[in-house]
């Protein structure tokens, strides 16, 4: 598989007043052709400002983020490699849906972004009425308002906005955290389903580790701003490396089985870390003298790799 | 070969069929006590010529001054115009120049506020410091200077009152939009690559009216009052157009004598600025579910 | 028994008429029990809360059924009662801590103000209560976070301190409305062991209501399964999640992904939630449902107990027991 996607040390710091807070420190990571990468965090660790910054809503700081080989950001512009080849679903279809819009204005809205022959042919009307059977909508829903329909419907209109440009790649910011759990199932196995029809990369940003699992083929954690480990799923869950994504793991409530001994978060530390200290020493359960100099991503296969002196 | 998934859906919630504009419209009286006094001063308005067999400015100076009968319920002025006529025709110009002021203030101040707004930055500054100068005045005293600088006349007038309008709706505007362009459905249009312009007409606009037809409403009176003043001053329509605040200007003179000359133009002025006040805190009370109870 | 709802009714008054938001719901908490309820949106789970607190809004009735508390009607009671009841005798927790706290107050003061009304101290004494309390609830360093305002604090540590203020009377009844579904993976399994810790150690008994069943299976003694406004399933949390009686308990365990066994498709469950304005005749599920048979279009089923410890509403049930 090609690589679509590659960050290299992206930082992004954003300023208030003379403040600045850094959501993204040192990001690396590479997204393959045809694959689905898991972005995994608690709020605020920067994963949703990744995406961000991949659909020109967000710009990188320091460092560079190649699509296809080609840069997506130069000179603080965003580069589109091509109208409506990068799209993204968001996470609340209520907000993410303009309510003064019908249906149908805003499937085709994307298609604004591109030339009017192309935007003809791709809006045609049997294109809109056979993506709206695809997502599971009818083509009488067209001229309805988004209030009109339910949260799993309006995510199901989102995905068709996003599908309307025949797109190769999707951000997904957390597109079934806001549905309920029966009507969260059927738009993740719609997402795959899609997935395979049109061949699409997915970056699937969750913080629900068992739908990440589930979707995803490889996975990153973000803790602070960090990558602090990623790799292909299965090794991720089976022999998770770093502390906090064992913490991680270990806090899924789970109805099946019940899992070993916890792992938990350690009490505040006592010491003043500094600026340079590992950002999981606060609240490492292993944390030494070594973190308080923060240790390099380093890999442990060609594909796993983790930032932590643990793991050295 | 993989089974297929379950992903299928089902119809949308049925359209509900009560709108609930119109039920949060027939739980509120007071805006139906405003709308059936503005309904009835129209509706006379708009068919004078069959309710009063006088005509407006037709002169008799041998009926001048008669007291209200049945002959001029409302009595006659100082040339033996019947008063409830010209008040009738009147309500054509006082209502008409009211809303059409208003229309001007809004849909400029709308443009004006959502293109500051989302720009934002230096356009936005520029903007905003144009519009606290004209905002500084009293409203009244800024109108009736440009008035008075634009010579007296009604067309002047109505764009003086629509001048120190503006800056009410640019703020009102740019406020929403600044609220509007954070929102996600305006993020992704911008993530889809489109022309700012286009995100202004289709996101931005639409979604900041709501609050301006509710000032909008509530100024209608407001604009009228200040038609009637500067008409009242000599700065409005002239005579003889039978515009209120002209009447009330120089009725007033012959209050002491003669009563009624002022006093029923000046009682339907008052009856359609409280009708539009009411109606609009009900428009207000639908639309913004924050304000109000 | 330390609450028993019996049969409760709640409609709601809305722009389209009268809507039935709870049918028939039956409730009982034994001292020291928790018991989950659990449900997807407009499955009535709140409104269950709500009318055990009396904080419908004035466009809710409850047209049938009684809520009795210890022994006492709530139904009977006053605002006024009802207002004294609420915080000293059941203690509250919802989703959004901030709604909770007072947000220009010091967190330990409004810990030993409430402390000092319910025990009738000095201020002096509260005071160590409330930093005892503090403690209680896992706070490293409770003499700092006292003196710190709400909004200087995470989540987690926001709704540990409702915590402290829910249990600071010493109530009988904690209610727990969703109280983990705004916070982080790692602080939910945090805040879920509190409340069990404080169940264990003070005997208080719990109502959990919540969405997760994950979250249901790690803390409550007992679960009931509603949808639509009515229960559907009630048993021992272990018997249920791992032997369901009721078909949408069943497909709602199977539309969760699965650690376990990630590859295997989801099994999503089609359709959506009724319409609680035109519910349809019969059982709510039955259109969703993959075991629908004829009379379940037609008739609803009563919750009736299937075997022992366990209840269900549904026709394939009703010989079994």
């Amino acid at each position: 598989m090609s690589t679509l996607i590659d960050f290299h040390s992206v930082d992004k710091s954003f300023y208030k007043g003379k403040e600045s807070v850094k959501a993204v420190i040192g990001a690396n990571l590479t997204v393959k052709k045809g694959s689905v990468v898991g972005l995994v965090g608690e709020s605020g660790s920067g994963k949703s400002t990744l995406g961000k910054m991949l659909i020109g809503l967000e710009m990188p700081s320091e460092g560079s983020i190649q699509y296809a080989g080609a840069p997506l950001w130069k000179n603080k512009k965003f580069i589109r490699p091509r109208p409506g080849e990068i799209q993204s679903v968001f996470q609340d279809p209520q907000s993410s849906l303009d309510p003064r819009m019908r249906v149908k204005e805003i499937i085709l809205e994307p298609l604004f972004a591109l030339g009017t022959r192309e935007r003809k042919e791709k809006g045609s009307r049997e294109r809109l009425t056979s993506l709206m059977k695809r997502v599971g909508l009818k083509a009488e829903h067209l001229d309805r308002y988004p209030h009109e329909f339910s949260g799993g419907q309006r995510q199901r209109i989102a995905i068709a906005r996003a599908l309307i440009t025949d797109p190769s790649f999707i951000v997904l910011d957390e597109p079934t955290s806001a549905l309920d759990v029966s009507v969260q199932a059927q738009v993740l196995n719609l997402l795959k389903e899609l997935k395979n029809e049109r061949n699409l990369t997915y970056l699937f940003i969750s913080h629900n580790m068992s739908v990440i699992r589930y979707m995803c083929d490889v996975i990153a954690v973000m803790y602070k701003g960090r990558i602090v480990e990623s790799g292909p799923a299965r090794k991720l869950f089976e022999s998770p490396r770093h502390p906090y994504t064992k913490i991680l793991l270990s806090s899924l409530p789970s109805i099946f089985e019940k899992k070993g001994p916890a792992l938990s978060f350690a009490p505040p530390a006592e010491v003043d870390s500094g600026e340079e200290a590992c950002g999981f020493f606060e609240r490492c359960p292993f944390r030494m003298e070594a973190c308080l100099k923060a240790p390099a991503f380093e890999s442990i296969t060609e594909e796993h790799g983790v930032a932590c002196h643990l793991e050295g | 070969m993989e089974t297929p998934l379950q992903t299928e859906t089902s119809q949308p919630k049925p359209i509900t069929s009560v709108r609930p504009f119109w039920y949060k419209l027939k739980q509120n009286q007071m805006t139906w006590v405003g709308l059936g006094i503005l309904g009835v001063i129209v509706l006379c308005s708009l068919i004078a010529p069959i309710l009063t067999p006088y005509n407006p400015t037709q002169v008799d100076i041998s009926s001048k001054f008669l007291a209200p009968s049945l002959h001029h319920w409302f009595g006659t002025d100082e040339v033996g115009r019947d008063i409830l006529t010209r008040i009738l025709y009147g309500a054509r110009i006082s209502l008409g120049v009211g809303i059409t002021v208003i229309i001007m203030a809004s849909v400029i101040g709308i443009l004006i506020g959502t293109i500051s707004g989302y720009f934002g930055g230096v356009i936005d500054v520029t903007i905003m410091r144009i519009m606290d100068m004209v905002m500084a005045f009293p409203t009244l005293i800024l109108a009736m200077a440009l008035a008075a600088a634009l010579g007296p006349s009604l067309q002047n007038a109505m764009l003086a009152i629509a001048i120190v309008k503006i800056p009410v709706y640019v703020r009102l505007a740019r406020g929403e939009s600044l609220v509007l362009r954070e929102k996600l459905f305006v993020k992704s249009a911008q993530s889809f690559g489109i022309n700012p312009w286009r995100i202004i007409g289709k996101h931005i606009v639409p979604n900041s009216v709501s609050p301006v037809i509710i000032q909008a409403t509530l100024d209608v009176g407001d604009a009228i009052l200040m038609i009637a003043t500067l008409g009242f001053l000599g700065l409005g329509a002239q005579p003889p157009t039978p515009e209120w605040g002209a009447m009330i200007s120089i009725g007033w003179k012959y209050l002491l004598d003669y009563w009624w000359y002022p006093t029923f133009p000046g009682l339907l002025l008052f009856l359609s600025a409280g009708s539009l006040n009411l109606i609009g805190d009900g428009i207000r009370d639908i639309l913004d579910p924050k304000a109000g109870r | 028994m330390v609450l028993e709802m019996k049969d409760l009714c709640v409609d709601f008054t809305g722009m389209r008429g009268k809507v039935r938001a709870l049918r028939n719901v039956s409730l009982s908490i034994e001292k020291g029990e928790v018991l989950g309820v659990v449900g997807e949106s407009g499955s009535g789970k709140s409104v269950t809360a709500l009318s055990i607190l009396g904080l419908l809004g004035s466009n809710a009735t409850i047209s049938n059924g009684e809520i009795s508390y210890l022994g006492q009607n709530l139904l009977r009671l006053g605002p006024k009662e009802m207002q004294s009841l609420r915080g000293k005798k059941i203690g509250m927790v919802f989703q959004e801590p901030m709604t909770a706290l007072h947000p220009t107050m010091k967190v330990g003061s409004q810990l030993a103000e409430v402390i000092k009304r319910h025990r009738g101290l000095s201020k002096k004494q509260a005071h160590k209560l409330a930093v005892e309390a503090l403690k209680e609830v896992h706070i490293h360093d409770p003499e700092l976070v006292a003196k710190k305002y709400p909004f200087e604090l995470s989540g987690g540590m926001r709704q540990r301190i409702v915590i402290a203020l829910a249990m600071s009377a010493p109530p009988d009844l904690l209610i727990a409305d969703e109280p983990t579904t705004a916070l982080d993976v790692t602080i939910q399994k945090e805040i879920l062991q509190l409340i069990k810790e404080l169940n264990d150690k003070r005997g208080t008994s719990v109502l959990l209501i919540t969405h997760d069943l994950g979250v249901v299976s790690s803390v409550c003694d007992r679960v009931m399964v509603m949808y639509a406004g009515e229960v559907v399933e009630e048993g021992k949390t272990e018997e249920v999640l791992n032997a369901p009686s009721h078909p949408y308990t069943e497909a709602l365990l199977h539309a969760l992904p699965d650690l376990a066994d990630p590859e295997e498709p989801l099994k999503a469950i089609p359709g959506e939630v009724p319409d609680l304005q035109n519910r349809p005749a019969g059982c709510a599920f039955a259109s969703r449902c993959p075991k629908a048979m004829d009379i379940c279009g037609v008739s609803v089923p009563a919750l009736e107990p299937v075997s022992k410890n366990r209840s269900a509403a549904c026709w394939l049930r009703r010989d079994t027991y």
